[in-house]
């Protein structure tokens, strides 16, 4: 058994890590809109009337584990990048919900979401190229 | 403005303010990681994780009935309050990048609101 009492480890800030973080919050974003639309699709055969019925509602059970797993991800990259550079980069999470929304709940296509994801995108590239120096 | 609008804007403004915390909180437990896996329960980790689960409850019940295209941008009041306190607790520094680049996400995400609403 190892012991937990851990000293805190010092920021890394290295180039690699920096880039290995970038990618561990892209990734997050990626499951983070994939556990969005599973729970949206589980909240809908859910009721209040049958809670347990949760047990046995896949989407529901495969979103929340997703959410799990994005945290998991967003730690291991907060060991290597600042917090402040990391954290906007989440609502890249909009871009992909929008988008698997209109791809699998064909949802119609709008003009202000269609501003919205490309404003989104610049922004986080600039935080991501920030990010690179 | 309705009073359930208000009602609403509370909420989510709660779940911005907890989950910012959150995000804190990980941040300072992700420095105690090791290579032991007991290591993911220091107290810093479940405290964050705690405020994260807290916040989307906020934020569930916030966006149940209110507007989303007023509600979605006040949910990035979150990355906000991050940067603040990054500022704050882990001498992060305000870049010309993160400031800009925060800004054309909150612009965007308010955008997406507007569509959603």
């Amino acid at each position: 058994m190892s012991s937990t009492a851990a000293s805190p480890v010092t920021q890394t800030t290295t180039l690699s890590g920096q880039r290995r973080a970038l990618g561990l919050v892209f990734s997050c974003t990626v499951l983070g809109a994939a556990a969005q639309l599973l729970i949206k699709v589980g909240m809908t055969r859910f009721s209040m009337d049958h809670p347990f019925g949760a047990l046995t509602n896949l989407p529901l059970i495969a979103g929340y584990f997703l959410y799990g797993i994005n945290t998991l991800l967003l730690v291991l990259a907060l060991r290597e990048a600042e917090l402040s550079m990391l954290y906007p980069i989440i609502a890249l999470t909009y871009v992909w919900v929008t988008l698997l929304s209109y791809g699998l709940l064909h949802e119609r296509p709008n003009l202000y979401k269609n501003i919205g994801i490309a404003t989104i995108v610049i922004g986080v590239a600039i935080i991501g190229r920030g990010g690179r120096k | 403005m309705s009073p359930v609008l208000i009602h609403s804007m509370l909420l989510v403004m709660a779940a911005s303010v907890v989950g910012s915390f959150g995000a804190v909180f990980l941040k300072m437990g992700a420095a105690r990681l090791n290579k032991s896996l007991l290591s993911f329960l220091n107290r810093q980790l479940v405290l964050g994780v705690v405020l994260f689960l807290g916040s989307s409850v906020f934020y569930g019940l916030g966006i149940k009935n209110g507007d989303l295209s007023v509600l979605y941008p006040m949910v990035s009041l979150g990355y906000v309050w991050t940067l603040i306190w990054a500022r704050i607790f882990f001498k992060e520094r305000f870049t010309r990048e993160k400031v800009v680049g925060l800004a054309l996400v909150l612009v965007g995400v308010f955008f997406v609101g507007m569509g959603s609403s």
